[in-house]
């Protein structure tokens, strides 16, 4: 996805550079990258999404629009932060983050597909609006609740529970031999007795 | 060694054939046998619970497995007894004769030598229960801590199935293996 | 020419700006934190916010977070904005993160200050919010399979030392 964004990025400067011979300055660009950062996705759990926008032009951008409509709202609940945001105005040459916290209710294979981003490339009210798509973090599978719980619970129960089904081979044994040793080990030691 | 020789053994050399041989009565067998099997089944509820193996699926290798287990098991109880047996009868000879002189006192009719016969049998009873008992309790320990630090902490990023094999395994395999060494 | 253009543009705006700035600002807060931390890499936190102006109207609002770094707030709704950011799970601290939001006069005092190399504090800011962050489970304490293994260990240590003293 980098790749592709690089490419426009670089197909853009050259368009500008065209356009603006005398070296005047060049529009805002903005990229914006769009990372899941869950090691596990799972039903019913958060999912973190953080969205890196960067302004790497030399104007600010203006009137930006972010909206991400990949997580429809059937399969998924916002519980922190909103999906679509407006910002007026981005400054040259910065770079800050946005996150939202969605919540799946179902489990499956998701794609995560990109958010939408329109803004003004300058201050200038004439300035033209720019569509641009966010990276794409790709397809994910979330784990039903089920099955993570299973693998990631603290199993104490059970670890009694084999405690519980050992003792018998382990205490019997034992005190079997400690009877018999004991008792003639009293036998032996007669100053013990009266 | 021909039968006729077999008939002129005395009960005491019986006796004493017994003590240095290996074998073991069936009761004894069986005993640790049931052991064995007992112990190296329970490790299969963790592989279950913890380790999420199917029981259905693995069905043919939880069999395969707690069946070797068990006979290696079984060996190492056997020779651990074994090596126990002697020490305990050592150590054990004086309460017995204690024990007996003091019950048979009484009882003029028996002859020395019977007297005898009988501490001694009774001595390797003692002996054969204690390091019984003891073998089987010593291995169970090992076993079970073997198997524990096997699966959860060196095996733990394998797949379940190889988990189990190599961890059941090779705690059987290794305590069979230290109980013939003369310790 | 558009040099001209754009200064009367900003002239006029920074103008606007004066005239209707907002007074007494009445906010209304509410944070929210990841609190599951075995499952992310790191902690969001998301505050949102509104503010309710006696009289005037707000600009844009830029928010100061706490590793220093000034961002513009997202507009969510009218007089609604959100401040959002994520830490490393490991270096996330628990309490309350406060954080200070300046409107555009704060935000130009801010730039001056920073180019100067002095420290933002001394710019005063427009209100505070704060994010509090309960801090997040990572795993459970004392993990069962360890208190298995210990307990185990001491059996069998039990079980030797017993048998060498048969064995002696």
């Amino acid at each position: 996805m980098l790749q592709k964004l690089a490419i426009l990025f670089a197909a853009f400067t050259v368009a500008i550079c065209v356009e603006e011979k005398t070296g005047e300055i060049q529009g805002a660009r903005l990229l914006i990258s769009k990372q899941i950062l869950n090691r596990y996705l799972v039903e019913g759990k958060d999912i973190e999404v953080r969205y890196s926008l960067h302004n790497i032009g030399k104007s600010p951008a203006v009137q930006v629009e972010l909206k991400d409509n990949g997580f429809n709202s059937d399969a998924f609940e916002v519980v922190g932060g909103h999906l679509s945001t407006k910002f007026a105005r981005i400054p040259p040459e910065s770079n800050f983050t946005h996150v939202v916290v969605v919540r799946p209710n179902k489990y499956g294979y998701f794609n995560f597909s990109s958010a939408e981003v329109s803004y003004k490339v300058s201050d200038a009210p004439d300035a033209q609006t720019q569509v641009s798509y966010s990276s794409e973090p790709g397809e994910g599978g979330i784990v039903a609740f089920r099955d993570y719980d299973k693998k990631f619970s603290s199993h104490y129960w059970d670890w009694l529970a084999f405690a519980l089904m050992t003792c018998p081979s382990l205490v019997i044994p034992l005190v079997l031999w400690y009877n018999s040793k004991s008792s003639y080990e009293k036998v032996s030691k007669p100053s013990k007795k009266n | 060694m021909s039968k006729s020789q077999n008939k002129g053994f005395t009960k005491e050399e019986e006796l004493l054939l017994q003590d240095f041989s290996r074998n073991v009565s069936t009761k004894s067998s069986a005993l640790f046998y049931g052991n064995a099997f007992i112990v190296s089944a329970v490790p299969i509820w963790l592989f279950w619970r913890i380790h999420m193996m199917e029981i259905y699926s693995s069905l043919i290798l939880f069999v395969v497995v707690t069946a070797l287990s068990t006979y290696l098991l079984a060996i190492a109880y056997r020779n651990t007894k074994f090596t126990l047996k002697h020490k305990i009868a050592m150590k054990r000879e004086d309460a017995v004769t204690r024990e007996l002189l003091k019950k048979l006192s009484d009882d003029k009719k028996m002859s020395k030598k019977e007297k005898d016969e009988r501490i001694l049998w009774q001595k390797n009873e003692v002996a054969d229960f204690e390091a019984t008992t003891y073998s089987i309790f010593h291995n169970n320990a090992i076993f079970l801590t073997i198997v524990i630090v096997a699966s959860f902490y060196i095996l733990r990023s394998f797949s379940p199935s190889v988990n189990y094999t190599l961890s059941i395994g090779t705690a059987s395999g290794l305590l069979a293996l230290l109980s013939t060494g003369t310790k | 020419m558009a040099d001209h253009f754009l200064f009367s543009v900003l002239l006029l705006v920074v103008f606007v700006g004066l005239i209707s700035a907002c007074t007494n600002p009445q906010v209304t807060s509410k944070s929210f934190t990841t609190q599951d931390a075995t499952i992310v890499t790191h902690i969001g936190f998301i505050s949102e916010f509104e503010v309710k102006c006696s009289s005037g109207d707000i600009s844009s609002l830029y928010a100061e977070l706490p590793d220093g770094s000034i961002i513009p707030a997202a507009v969510v709704g009218t007089n609604k904005y959100q401040v959002s950011w994520t830490e490393d799970t490991k270096t996330a601290a628990k309490g309350t993160h406060k954080i200070r939001i300046f409107e555009e006069d704060g935000y130009a005092a801010l730039r001056k200050v920073l180019r100067g190399n002095e420290a933002t504090s001394s710019v005063s800011e427009f209100f505070n919010i704060s994010v509090v962050h309960p801090g997040a489970y990572s795993g459970p304490w004392l993990r069962s399979e360890f208190i298995a293994v210990i307990a185990s260990l001491f059996v069998s240590y039990f079980a030797v030392t017993k048998k060498g003293k048969i064995v002696a």
